[in-house]
């Protein structure tokens, strides 16, 4: 009974993507990004709050973290609960490089550090796990430093690689 | 978000990338290509600072190498030619530098990962023997002060020179040890303006930068590593034997004829600051050893312009 009580209180707002799909989502979960806190805060959203950089399911998936981050109507949150929401997080971005690229470009420019958090984690584990060459190869990045340079740098910093 | 790219991340966006990692991970970083190398310009690998501290052993070296062993206890072989042969001394390391001492008195910080160095005036003393040091902050901040300390051995007088940031020259400062049975000090801390220095037992000798004033202290108990620092009157905890406890000579798979001396540092780890104190570990078999020097480090990259001066 109590959470359909909730929901009639709760006060909804509406996301619109670059490629014009809507969302409806509570206020107070949107409010994870500090980008749209700001943007509802100054009253300038009117019935829809444009999100242009974010294309419909890249906001889909989005909103799923705002959902599962969206503080806790009853007060603090349960250890058991953080412990869940960690796991959540985890299969959150063990997603393909492109989709972590979108996510981590969303985190960004909606301001949600939690996230951005997560998305940096999981570059750090990429970093972590595979050569130089093959971090080229998995970000789509073109080498430009000169042999010379390369060689320089790599001199001091091959022992990382061993 | 058509034609995104890893490659056409905002400058502002990696180089948050590149503040959150790890010193391998930022390694690699920066090596991917200019454009990340550019922006990881101010990351230093501040995560490792409340990590457990990883060990270096340099000096005198066949191989012209020097070994690190990570805090998860994995082996790298590293080449840093500042750190080989005899005439260079570790004095102090925290904040993720070290304090490198070389036979003539010349002295500087030095980051072995980022190979960054920064030159001190020369100090009134051209050999070391049972000196320590440490430092208040990285010593690129402002209000960094140097402080070595040492004690003749006939006498019972205590000298600590002291640097601070900017300044030409140490300033000498002498007194007479009024404890009774200090040891040689084997621990060297920073807290709250002023410095700590601790013998191998229970004694310890402060300093107040400000006031220029010495404090003696003898340790009710000796410190007990399992309790916590305000237990001990201390703001930190004591660990006069990490190498030892922590089986550091398996680890390094030192052979029985090698003699080691270690410096110690000054972490902060799950929030309690621990203060690793030097070592000396004689070898096993006395005949024809080798003597190795080690130090405790955290692990982290700063880089410094060609005209930073102290």
């Amino acid at each position: 009974m109590s959470s359909t009580l909730c929901c009639s209180f709760a006060k909804n707002v509406t996301l619109r993507s670059s490629d014009g799909q809507t969302f409806e989502v509570e206020e107070a979960a949107a409010q994870v990004s500090q980008t749209i806190k700001r943007m509802i805060e100054d009253g300038c959203t009117g019935s829809v709050i444009p999100v242009p950089n974010l294309t419909g399911p890249v906001l889909a998936l989005v909103i799923e973290y705002f959902k599962k981050h969206s503080p806790p109507s009853d007060g603090c949150p349960t250890a058991l609960l953080e412990m869940e929401i960690k796991d959540w997080d985890a299969k959150f971005v063990a997603v393909d490089n492109d989709t972590l690229l979108d996510l981590t470009l969303a985190a960004h420019y909606l301001e949600i550090q939690g996230l951005l958090d997560l998305t940096c984690h999981r570059v750090a584990d990429i970093l972590n796990d595979n050569s130089v060459e093959k971090i080229r190869e998995i970000f789509h990045i073109k080498n430009d430093f000169t042999p010379e340079e390369e060689a320089e740098e790599r001199s001091k910093i091959q022992w990382a690689f061993e | 978000m058509e034609n995104r790219n890893w490659s056409d991340l905002p400058l502002e966006l990696l180089a948050t990338i590149a503040e959150s990692l790890g010193i391998i991970e930022l390694l690699s970083f920066r090596s991917v290509c200019k454009d990340w190398s550019s922006a990881s310009a101010t990351a230093s690998a501040q995560i490792e600072s409340s990590k457990e501290a990883w060990f270096l052993v340099y000096g005198e070296s066949p191989t012209c190498e020097c070994l690190l062993v990570s805090n998860s206890g994995e082996k790298h072989s590293i080449h840093i030619p500042d750190l080989i042969g005899s005439s260079t001394t570790c004095l102090a390391s925290t904040h993720g530098w070290l304090l490198l001492f070389q036979n003539g008195g010349s002295i500087f910080f030095f980051c072995p990962f980022s190979r960054a160095k920064i030159h001190l005036p020369k100090l009134p003393f051209s050999e070391i023997t049972d000196h320590v040091a440490t430092f208040s902050s990285p010593p690129t901040s402002e209000n960094c002060v140097v402080a070595v300390i040492s004690r003749s051995s006939e006498s019972e007088e205590l000298e600590v020179n002291m640097l601070q940031r900017g300044a030409d020259a140490w300033t000498n400062h002498k007194t007479s040890c009024p404890l009774a049975a200090l040891g040689a000090v084997k621990g060297a801390a920073f807290y709250e303006g002023c410095f700590s220095f601790f013998d191998s037992v229970d004694k310890l000798v402060r300093f107040y930068v400000e006031s220029q004033d010495w404090g003696f202290f003898r340790l009710a108990v000796a410190p007990r590593e399992k309790r916590p620092p305000e237990a001990n009157g201390l703001e930190f905890i004591p660990r006069r034997k990490q190498f030892v406890s922590l089986g550091m000579d398996k680890r390094l798979g030192l052979s029985e004829d090698v003699s080691i001396s270690t410096c110690g540092t000054q972490v902060s780890f799950c929030n309690v600051d621990e203060v690793l104190f030097c070592e000396t570990i004689d070898a096993a078999e006395s005949s024809k050893t080798s003597h190795l020097k080690g130090v405790w480090i955290q692990p982290r990259f700063f880089q410094v312009s060609p005209t930073q001066s102290w």
